[in-house]
């Protein structure tokens, strides 16, 4: 028989509630940092977001953790090894939903389209999302943020970061669709 | 421990499906299917005596976990399926190593790959755009995740420059 409708354990529920509640703060707080702190921008309002968030799973968690006395194993499991990566991957996937809104060039793109009852042309795209210039922008940001050293005309790798991610990506792209860029011809 | 084994096997058999059924046929809509995928293991898993037989807080525990880390490969897979100019370049510059590239090389290969003309199939492969008399329009009505992510945007004000 289906033990499910007995659970009545209101710590058990906190404990599966933690994650999302920490959640809704993390976005709150990241909100209110990019709305009304001067000087935060997006990347260090998702920083606050998340350490508020994390606080708010510390403090749902531990009174449970603490008062579960037999159960503590299971508590300990479920608080710490299973609400500390739920709540990870929820804050990755908010910020995520974020950014799609402000870089994704296919969710611009569709913003104009929706905008423009008649339709857009390929050539009005062509002259507003310019290849070019969308290239140079995002050079000159790496260049700026010393992700690319630019020298006597030539450019080089600086920081690190991008270098480790999109190593990681290509090979996830080998791995799962035999390809590096979407733009080579599949031989699978 | 139930929540934990069961989360960390359904994403262990979920990957493994993916990147089989990737490799026979690469579906047309990827991240729909991925979706779809996810979420077929997941019902299928509720069919088994292992769900009948536990708590509604530990299976909707599994699912918090199990789908909190699908999402989160759905929002990588984006970068994976689509080339993203900023790791193109950087793929480029670490392969090239110490002898650089030259600017007018980089910025060459990164225009040859045609970013906007992508989406645009892109939407129109995911039926939210239609091409007529040479013009794209939209294919029915407004997409509401697509509304929903705009509209989450004017809590932050305004977007910055494209790029």
């Amino acid at each position: 028989m289906v033990r499910f409708l007995q659970e009545a354990d209101i710590s058990r529920w906190l404990l599966l509630l933690a994650p999302v509640l920490a959640l809704a703060v993390n976005a709150g707080v990241q909100i209110l940092a990019v709305r009304f702190q001067k000087g935060t921008n997006l990347f260090l309002s998702f920083g606050k977001g998340f350490l508020a968030g994390f606080l708010m799973l510390v403090i749902l968690v531990l009174p449970v953790l603490a008062i579960n006395g037999n159960g503590f194993q299971d508590g300990y499991v479920l608080g710490v090894l299973v609400n500390v990566p739920a709540y990870m991957a929820l804050s990755f996937c908010y910020c995520n939903f974020v950014l799609l809104g402000r870089t994704s060039v296919r969710i611009r793109i569709y913003s104009e389209i929706v905008d423009t009852p008649e339709g857009v042309c390929l050539q009005d795209f062509l002259i507003e999302y310019d290849e070019r210039a969308l290239m140079k922008k995002r050079v000159e940001r790496l260049i700026e943020s010393r992700d690319i050293i630019e020298k006597n005309g030539r450019y080089y790798a600086g920081r690190s970061r991008f270098v480790h991610v999109a190593r990681i990506i290509f090979l996830a792209k080998r791995m799962i669709l035999g390809r590096e860029s979407e733009f080579e011809m599949k031989n699978h | 421990m139930f929540v934990l084994l069961a989360s960390l096997l359904l994403l262990a058999m979920a990957f493994g499906l993916h990147l089989a059924l990737w490799r026979i046929r690469l579906p047309k809509r990827q991240i729909p299917a991925l979706l779809c995928l996810f979420v077929a293991v997941f019902c299928a898993s509720l069919a088994t005596p292992f769900a009948w037989n536990n708590s509604l807080p530990n299976i909707l525990h599994t699912a918090l976990l199990y789908f909190s880390i699908s999402l989160a490969y759905t929002g990588i897979y984006s970068g994976i399926e689509y080339d993203s100019p900023t790791l193109s370049l950087m793929h480029l510059l670490a392969k090239s190593g110490m002898n650089g590239v030259s600017c007018d090389e980089a910025h060459r290969i990164l225009c040859e790959r045609p970013f906007v003309r992508t989406r645009l199939d892109a939407l129109i492969r995911s039926g939210l755009v239609a091409q007529k008399n040479g013009r794209y329009i939209l294919a029915g009505k407004p997409s509401f995740l697509f509304r929903f992510i705009l509209e989450y945007q004017k809590l932050y004000g305004p977007i910055s420059p494209r790029g």
